[in-house]
């Protein structure tokens, strides 16, 4: 299956941005946990930034399936589903 | 009508009934929300861009707010120093039963970064230990005793605004 995550970073520099648009290509019963792995080799920094020590989405950064926050939803263990459209933010946005 | 207070650092869009006629526009099915409502059920969609994007954006969306498709609008005047953000942040808000019939409006306008954000969230992240809050504090190179005081008079601030949960809730001054 096919998903587009795009990264909206806003100048954080924790992540040397190379590729801000990608389209994956997963296989079924993929998880968010696997997109950041695949986002993190186009993009030096990605997971570092984006996941704790503790394995758990970092308080940094919001991740968002279709507009829906992961971390309100399953976490890391998020399933994508075809067509998915995965958004990546700073998560101090919005106040 | 964009409302474009130069005392505050957001621009708001919000209806000429609102700024003239009393009308409460944090409200669902004709009826005003609730501290509790508040907090279970609004939100808003998140968009970036350099301040000239988003008052152009903010003047289409002005008719969807006239006609009370989208409740409010407001956008950075400016890009926050303290956050470090290299881009201004726009906040579509409604209610989260409407928040497919606003994106409709914002996907035909060219919006594509879909980001929905409820307000719980945001006031979380200004209590103490949230990350607004937090960043703010060391962007100001505050010492620990004004830190603190700034922790605790936001954690009074919310506490008191959302005191008694069946109240109607009254906004927050920005």
């Amino acid at each position: 299956m096919e998903i587009v995550v795009t990264l909206n970073l806003l100048g954080t520099p924790l992540v040397d941005v190379r590729e801000g648009v990608m389209t994956l290509t997963l296989g079924d019963g993929a998880s968010i946990a696997e997109v950041i792995d695949r986002v993190d080799r186009r993009n030096p920094g990605f997971r570092q930034a984006v996941v704790d020590e503790q394995g758990r989405l970092s308080r940094q950064f919001a991740l968002f399936i279709n507009g829906n926050n992961v971390e309100y939803g399953g976490g890391m263990a998020s399933l994508l589903q075809p067509n998915d459209v995965v958004n990546v933010i700073p998560a101090i946005t919005g106040g | 009508m964009i409302v474009d207070r130069p005392g505050s650092h957001f621009v708001f869009v919000v209806a000429f009934d609102h700024v003239y006629r009393g009308y409460h526009y944090i409200r669902h099915d004709g009826k005003p929300l609730t501290n509790k409502e508040y907090l279970e059920c609004w939100g808003k969609w998140l968009m970036f861009g350099q301040r000239e994007e988003l008052e152009e954006l903010a003047k289409k969306l002005d008719p969807f707010v006239e006609s009370r498709e989208i409740p409010a609008v407001k956008y950075d005047r400016k890009r926050i120093d303290e956050f470090g953000l290299d881009r201004c942040v726009m906040c579509v808000y409604c209610h989260v039963q409407a928040r497919e019939s606003v994106w409709a409006i914002l996907s035909s306008l060219g919006v594509r970064d879909k980001a929905w954000m409820f307000e719980r969230e945001t006031v979380e992240k200004w209590l103490p230990g949230g990350i607004n809050l937090e960043k703010w504090i060391s962007g100001r190179s505050m010492d620990p005793q004004q830190a603190e005081r700034v922790r605790k008079s936001a954690e009074e601030k919310f506490r008191e605004l959302f005191e008694n949960e069946n109240a109607i809730f009254t906004g927050i001054v920005q």
